[in-house]
């Protein structure tokens, strides 16, 4: 039972971030890779403030947050200039710089060796610290964005966002502006996906720089392409597919000797065909 | 439409919930009378995978020569790969925790030691890990952990530059934690002593170091001290040799793992093997096909440390084996013999290599004493 609540752990987590990322790449066409340096620093934000100024947990999410949303609105604001494959250069470019800093910043990151100790949350004198009511905290913090992001996909905004998505010069024509839509979807993607980055340090009680590199931001783009692309539900789906699909294949029964290549390779393999009977992932509304 | 696919999601999660079942129904219809359970989360693919899968058949041959000498116990092994990712280093470990019942978990890295610490704090499993993380050991009573002991490396390694007056030294150091953890003893050993030290680091992943080889020169430094993993080892040294680089290179232990030892023929370093036992070496190429042990004899004789201290172990709770009785055994040893020298064992649960001063001699290792 705990694996699985564990595992249901991990499709709250990445369940954020894909929808994080859905709002930027799935409803306003942009190919975004910084997730992972959003994440990241998320993540860190909560290590650092938990384990050296002992802070709340859920101080520690909203000073995350608004860490992210200014990095967000610094990074938007040049990234708004930009559409298409050089988006996706320069938003790779922002986690590679994250990476390397959360590497190098010794002093407060604590380098390759990472930082340790994280706590679980607590809140008016009710613990999370078991993996249940840990659960049930992702779950509700999913749902909530779940529902947040599904009421601006469905607000003028969020039409202006699809609208860019389709043609840009379209929504100039109707006298939108079409860099601040940019911008601030990018901003509100880096301080949901802070979140997600708070929740995994909690859980894993341990973080160290290695997981928020360029192939985390890889892997959470394809949740969303194997979900489906501009569809809410799609995201969820993907997360839970692509955090399972590895999970099911231990059970396989393979020869010991062979059986990690050999899941590699299936579960390579079965993304190939999946993309190759549905290119528009699962639920998608809208191919790249 | 969607609803078809919410069907296929709730099947896969169903499918996993049938999988765990069957396997919990085949331990309940086939019981062992005292089966001691291990958990190896080890990298089996990716760019650690030969360090894994090393490890892996260390573990075996280490079971097949107790369990041919007459064991007590049977040894169930359950093996999944990580690949040095924390991520999946923890769903390993709650798959082993809760589905194979595990007594025992051990991977190879400070990183996911350090998180499965934290998950196994209050459990009775033993986390016996093979990492340079001196605090790794520490967090917990029934955690311990066998590496090289870093001052006592460190106090060899100074014994030797002053014997070959060499007081001017260039640091090069891959930021991985293998390599990073043993930099505050370089540092405080090299202070304490006078020996001037310029350091270099470099990020994970980074392959051309000759811009920093170049800078380095103005130090007119006696010794280049290299401390990095493989393939990096190898790339940097290859470097030194291609810009004309003649300052005689060492290490701190690095070089004892390099997998073409061929490439530092006669260099000198401070590590942890003796020349490799030739009896282990054959049943090593046996299994393996490898002409070369790497680092397997440090974890063959780490899991031959632990399985004595299994056999030695009498007591049973609810049908399994104490493992806290486990515990007491490994740190009553205190000492522990191997072809790399005695071991010790000290009281917070690190198992303590000794340190020596080794040259590679016909591409093999060799103590020079």
């Amino acid at each position: 039972m705990e694996y699985i609540i564990n595992l249901f752990i991990l499709f709250a987590i990445y369940g954020i971030l894909a929808i994080s990322l859905n709002i930027v790449v799935g409803y306003t066409g942009l190919l975004s890779l910084a997730q992972a340096a959003f994440y990241g620093v998320g993540a860190y934000a909560t290590a650092i403030l938990m384990t050296k100024f002992d802070m709340n947990f859920f101080f520690t999410v909203i000073i995350g947050m608004i860490v992210c949303a200014l990095i967000g609105f610094i990074i938007g604001a040049i990234l708004s200039k930009f559409k298409g494959d050089y988006y996706a250069i320069v938003s790779a470019g922002l986690t590679i710089i994250i990476f390397n800093t959360l590497l190098n910043c010794e002093g407060l990151t604590n380098g390759p060796i990472g930082i340790f100790g994280i706590g679980r949350p607590t809140l008016f004198g009710f613990s999370f610290s078991s993996n249940i009511n840990f659960l049930i905290l992702c779950v509700l913090t999913l749902s909530a964005i779940y529902y947040l992001n599904k009421h601006l996909v469905n607000s003028s905004f969020g039409r202006v966002l699809k609208g860019i998505r389709e043609d840009e010069r379209l929504v100039r024509v109707m006298g939108h502006h079409r860099k601040t839509p940019k911008m601030l979807s990018f901003v509100f993607s880096a301080s949901l996906t802070s979140v997600a980055g708070s929740l995994f340090a909690s859980y894993l009680m341990f973080i160290d720089p290695m997981t928020f590199q360029l192939h985390e931001a890889i892997f959470i783009f394809t949740i969303i392409i194997v979900g489906g692309l501009a569809d809410l539900k799609g995201s969820m789906l993907g997360a839970v597919i692509m955090i399972s699909l590895p999970e099911i294949l231990r059970f396989l029964g393979l020869p010991q000797e062979t059986a990690a290549q050999l899941q590699q390779l299936i579960y390579g393999l079965l993304l190939v065909v999946l993309m190759y009977i549905r290119p528009q992932g699962i639920l998608g509304k809208y191919r790249m | 439409m969607q609803r078809k696919y919410w069907k296929i999601s709730l099947i896969l999660i169903l499918v996993i919930a049938l999988a765990i079942l069957l396997s919990n129904k085949d331990q309940k219809t086939n019981p062992t009378p005292i089966v001691v359970r291990i958990g190896l989360s080890l990298p089996l693919t990716g760019g650690y995978a030969d360090l894994g899968l090393a490890h892996r058949e260390m573990i075996k041959l280490a079971i097949k020569e107790v369990e041919e000498k007459g064991s007590k116990y049977d040894y169930e092994l359950f093996i999944e790969d990580d690949a040095l990712d924390i991520k999946k280093t923890q769903l390993n470990l709650q798959k082993f925790i809760n589905i194979n019942k595990i007594d025992i978990f051990t991977d190879l890295y400070s990183g996911g030691s350090n998180a499965v610490n934290a998950t196994l704090k209050g459990k009775d499993i033993m986390l016996y890990a093979w990492t340079t993380d001196p605090e790794v050991a520490k967090a917990r009573d029934l955690t311990f952990t066998y590496a090289s002991d870093s001052a006592e490396t460190l106090a060899v390694m100074v014994k030797e530059l002053k014997k070959r007056n060499i007081d001017n030294v260039n640091i090069f150091m891959s930021k991985i934690s293998f390599c990073l953890s043993q930099e505050p003893f370089i540092k405080e050993a090299f202070e304490k002593n006078n020996i001037k030290y310029h350091l270099y680091k470099f990020n994970p992943g980074e392959k051309d170091f000759r811009m920093a080889i170049t800078k380095a020169k103005k130090n007119n430094a006696q010794l280049h001290l290299l401390q990095f993993y493989t393939p990096d080892l190898e790339i940097f040294a290859k470097q030194l040799k291609d810009m004309g680089d003649t300052t005689d290179i060492s290490s701190i232990e690095t070089i004892a793992y390099s997998p073409k030892k061929e490439v530092f023929e006669g260099t000198w370093f401070a590590g942890p093997a003796t020349e490799t036992d030739k009896k282990f070496l054959d049943e090593f190429t046996k299994i393996t096909g490898l002409t070369d042990t790497n680092s397997s004899e440090y974890s063959y004789h780490g899991y031959k440390l632990l399985l004595e201290a299994i056999e030695k172990s009498t007591m049973r709770v609810n049908g399994r084996i104490d493992i806290h009785q486990v515990a007491k055994n490994i740190l009553d040893m205190k000492t522990y013999e191997t072809s790399f020298g005695t071991w010790k064992i000290k009281p917070d649960g690190f198992i303590a290599n000794p340190a020596i001063i080794t040259t590679i001699k016909d591409g093999k290792l060799t103590s020079l004493y």
